[in-house]
């Protein structure tokens, strides 16, 4: 792994020429440090087979679909992507909300949790964070682009099922205007916009994936050891959140908000649950960002 | 930001300690002080409700909770089967124009069922199935309601089959129908109900072989609209079946959102023909259920093969013999029907023998192949039992 050797001291000379510079100067020497930063985790093989998988999977379940042929009689009320079933063989666009849904319990957020395990934890691994941490004021920058290259990698791998999904539903089932949960069917540009808004709520939730992923990061020099403790975390909460008997805390578990993109597709819109939805998200960016924050920017550099 | 080390810590501190003191707070807003109103008898309060036969346009949310402390029934994702219907609560969207244009919307996770009315024409939409009914018959026929229901409601409520409440208005109402001789009925102190100022009806029925500690009505102070109906066990702090608005906004609702055309790819069937059969109400249900008692000690009286076998007309005609296991539950609901019924006792007496379910609001005796059902006391089901008068002739 030479690129992170090589490519955490060009972060690094970024890092101080922002320091030094102008304002303006500053904010182009961010942006550099940024662009390195995303070359990083976007230039890791690990990474990309990542995405490639995250491309696959949206393939798989749109051939095996067609394959599997959805009757118009087969009408189950039960939970799961299933209940689009019905819709795919009248609209290809549905196999997007239906590669999002099964790929949000697990896919998803593990592809965030290697990239977002692996941030702080990795280079502290590979004794490349000294660079990184020789100066209080940098840390501040260094965390705050290694959060953003996370939440962009997740928005990427996020558009990639969507769009897959999307191509493939226009290619192997007929396309036309969109029915609602609500019953209304709205023009396929409106669909298509609905489908964008979903695909962006579930990019904030994986943003917080990643904010929760960054503060474990910071705790171990064990980068495997700090995906395992997301996932580990992400399990849990799914789990607890379908136990009756935790019903009470259930709206604060950060699992708990990912489904409710389906308030998108309703008429009108409900956005009472929308909101809470992204105020649960925002509440565990900032609070595991300020965690991550304290505990970077005040640790020893050891590696 | 010069912070020492460990100052830096009080950030993320302090990051926690206002999300819960929101959470905390929003909790708290429920014990808010009483609103000022002018003082009002319960007969006034009852003509307010009896005077919201005009309900003003509105639109809002009204959730219903049901906890009657059921043993732990096996979780199923359908959030419309019977286990699901007895425990936990629901959401109910109201778009509310006039009695003949409104819509009822109840959204489930990535489903939704809807109940539109415009004119004489009503729609029922069920997205998990793709499915429209439409009826045209001018009145909500009640196999409509009791589908609108069983999206959303427990079945054994201690109504009637087809009366389930379906917003806080029927429930007042049919609440109100038990007032009487029996009932002791007062006002107490103002409260707060999605936003609103309203007063609090409290009913208590006097016999103390009842189940029901009270039943309390919030009515909007300046509407006369029920916002809330609560319905206690004996001695319970907390309701075991609530029904009520948690927002509330009296603007009419926007057109669009009680119009409705069947989308295409979608199956529409005649909802009409059934209830053309059945005048309306259950007749798998009329035929064979018997009531005894009255008012607050009234108990149902059915045949245990409603749980199993047919239930709504929809699924089986009164003429057709229901097929084995395709009652209006599914197979979901078979797994809890089979929990509720492991958990009843044995008990026994000069009535004969049986098994009983009890519940903290609701009790159930199986007897043979019957099932006596009311908020009483046991005592109550014992006597009913074989003394039950057939439904249709009263």
């Amino acid at each position: 792994m030479s690129a992170e050797v090589t490519d955490a001291p060009a972060g690094l000379t970024a890092a101080q020429r922002a320091e030094e510079g102008q304002p303006p100067a500053a904010v182009a020497a961010y942006l550099r440090f940024f662009g390195s930063e995303l070359r990083l985790v976007f230039r890791r093989r690990r990474n990309q087979l990542l995405l490639l998988v995250v491309f696959g999977f949206p393939l798989l379940i749109g051939i095996g679909l067609k394959v599997a042929a959805p009757h118009p009689d087969n009408n189950g009320g039960g939970n799961g992507p299933a209940v689009f079933f019905n819709q795919l063989a009248g609209n290809g666009v549905f196999l997007t909300l239906i590669a999002l849904q099964a790929l949000l319990i697990l896919v998803l957020p593990l592809v965030v949790a290697v990239v977002a395990g692996d941030s702080v934890a990795g280079e502290a691994g590979y004794g490349t964070l000294r660079y990184l941490l020789t100066r209080p004021a940098g840390r501040v920058r260094a965390l705050s682009v290694k959060y953003l290259a996370i939440v962009t990698f997740g928005l990427v791998a996020t558009f990639i099922i969507a769009i897959t999904a999307l191509l493939l539903g226009v290619i192997l089932f007929p396309v036309g205007p969109v029915t609602l949960l609500s019953g209304t069917t709205v023009s396929l540009a409106a669909g298509l916009v609905r489908v964008l808004l979903v695909a962006l709520y579930i990019a904030v939730a994986m943003a917080a994936v990643g904010a929760i992923g960054l503060a474990i990061s910071t705790l171990t020099e064990h980068a495997i050891g700090a995906i395992a403790a997301i996932m580990v975390l992400v399990v849990t909460s799914e789990v607890v959140d379908q136990v009756p008997q935790f019903a009470v805390v259930a709206p604060y578990l950060p699992t708990h908000w990912w489904s409710s993109f389906d308030a998108l597709l309703r008429t009108p819109v409900d956005t009472t649950t929308l909101w809470h939805g992204l105020l649960s998200f925002a509440v565990y960016i900032v609070i595991f960002g300020a965690f991550a924050w304290a505990k970077f920017t005040s640790s020893d550099v050891t590696s | 930001m010069r912070l020492t080390r460990k100052a830096r810590w009080a950030v993320p501190a302090a990051a926690v300690i206002v999300a819960g003191g929101v959470i905390a707070g929003s909790a708290i807003t429920v014990a808010q002080a009483s609103p000022n109103l002018p003082a009002k008898t319960p007969a006034q309060l009852l003509a307010d409700i009896a005077s919201t036969h005009a309900v003003p346009p509105l639109t809002g949310t009204v959730v219903e909770t049901t906890s009657l402390g059921l043993p732990a029934l096996p979780q199923v994702g359908n959030p419309t089967s019977l286990a699901s219907l007895l425990t936990g609560s629901h959401t109910i969207k109201v778009y509310y124009q006039d009695g003949k244009h409104f819509r009822l919307a109840v959204p489930q996770s990535m489903s939704e069922t809807d109940l539109i009315r415009n004119d004489s024409t009503v729609w029922l939409w069920e997205s998990a199935g793709n499915s429209v009914t439409k009826f045209t018959g001018g009145e909500v026929p009640a196999s409509a309601k009791a589908k609108a229901n069983a999206a959303a409601h427990k079945r054994l409520a201690p109504q009637l089959p087809d009366g389930t409440p379906l917003t806080p208005q029927q429930a007042a109402n049919e609440a109100l129908n038990a007032v009487g001789k029996t009932t002791v009925v007062s006002v107490q102190s103002t409260l707060t109900v999605a936003g609103q100022a309203a007063y609090q009806l409290v009913l208590a029925p006097k016999d103390a072989r009842s189940t029901i500690g009270s039943v309390r009505i919030a009515i909007d102070g300046k509407t006369g609209v029920p916002l809330r109906v609560q319905v206690f066990a004996k001695g319970a702090a907390s309701p075991a079946f609530q029904v009520g608005y948690t927002d509330i906004s009296y603007v009419a609702p926007d057109p669009a959102n009680l119009t409705f055309t069947p989308p295409p790819g979608a199956t529409v069937s005649n909802g009409d023909k059934p209830s053309a059969q059945s005048s309306g109400t259950m007749p798998a249900v009329k035929g064979q259920a018997g009531t005894y008692g009255k008012s607050w000690l009234t108990v149902i009286e059915a045949p245990q093969s409603l749980l199993s076998g047919a239930r709504s007309p929809q699924l089986s005609g009164p003429g057709s013999s229901a097929p084995a296991g395709t009652g209006a539950f599914g197979k979901d609901s078979q797994a809890a029907i089979s929990a509720l019924l492991g958990a009843a006792k044995p008990v026994s007496g000069a009535w004969g023998s049986g098994t009983l379910l009890h519940t903290s609001l609701v009790n159930v005796l199986f007897v043979g192949n019957e099932m006596y059902l009311g908020a009483v006391d046991p005592s109550v089901l014992y006597a009913a039992v074989g003394h039950a008068t057939p439904a249709n002739e009263s």
